[in-house]
């Protein structure tokens, strides 16, 4: 995991943050990542994979959207895909964006978040679901 | 910005290779084929705003989001299944 770590570059920044093309991976504790800003560090995302919340997730990427995100693709084995996390009121309301999740190139440290258009998945997934009064992952290992 | 009115089956173009043409209106919904190169992305702007506004809300420092996170019992009652 540590070869997944450090800094990327985003061409085009973030939706949001467009201006921001370096960002940090770090690792803060099982099962969040944060990114945090190269130019701002007080600015950082938490970050989940997406298959905690659904699994399989599939990633829909037209080769126009590869080409632009990374002109060429990047090989399936340095792919890693993460989902940025909202933290609501409460950490047990948090949401999961899945429908545009940030697919990184580990090997050539270059990311970008991609905007799925197949209306497959939402933009505020619940993080954990309600039951019994307990809070838990959604689809963890299905 | 620039108004232009077109009708349908005409078109536009945009630079040297991004072309726009009016496929048809029914109510207020115009329905339009683009062709562009494969590295321009195209998106439906409410999308990316809406992804914009998210990752907005999303951002936090890091010292909060690490507290947040990793503070005790937030994940002590998870059950894995």
């Amino acid at each position: 995991m540590d070869a997944w770590l450090g800094v990327y570059e985003f061409p085009h920044g973030l939706p949001g943050f467009p201006g921001w093309t370096r960002w940090r991976l770090e690792f803060l504790e099982a099962p969040f990542f944060l990114l945090v800003a190269e130019e701002d560090e007080r600015i950082a995302l938490s970050l989940v994979a997406p298959e905690l919340v659904v699994n399989p997730y599939r990633l829909h990427v037209s080769p126009e959207t590869w080409a632009h995100a990374f002109g060429d693709p990047p090989r399936p084995e340095d792919v890693l895909v993460l989902a940025v996390v909202a933290v609501r009121d409460s950490v047990a309301a948090s949401t999961v964006n899945l429908l545009a999740p940030i697919v990184f190139d580990v090997l050539r440290r270059r990311a970008a978040q991609i905007l799925q258009e197949s209306g497959e998945y939402p933009l505020r997934a619940p993080l954990f679901r309600e039951e019994d009064g307990r809070a838990r992952p959604l689809a963890q290992g299905r | 910005m620039l108004v232009l009115s077109r009708k349908v089956g005409e078109a536009i173009v945009l630079g040297d290779d991004v072309e726009v043409v009016v496929l048809g209106v029914e109510g207020d919904t115009v329905r339009l084929g683009i062709q562009a190169p494969r590295n321009v992305p195209i998106w439906r702007k409410e999308l990316l705003e809406a992804v914009a506004d998210e990752n907005r809300a999303a951002t936090a420092d890091p010292a909060e989001l690490r507290g947040l996170l990793r503070k005790p019992g937030v994940f002590s009652n998870l059950k894995y299944d």
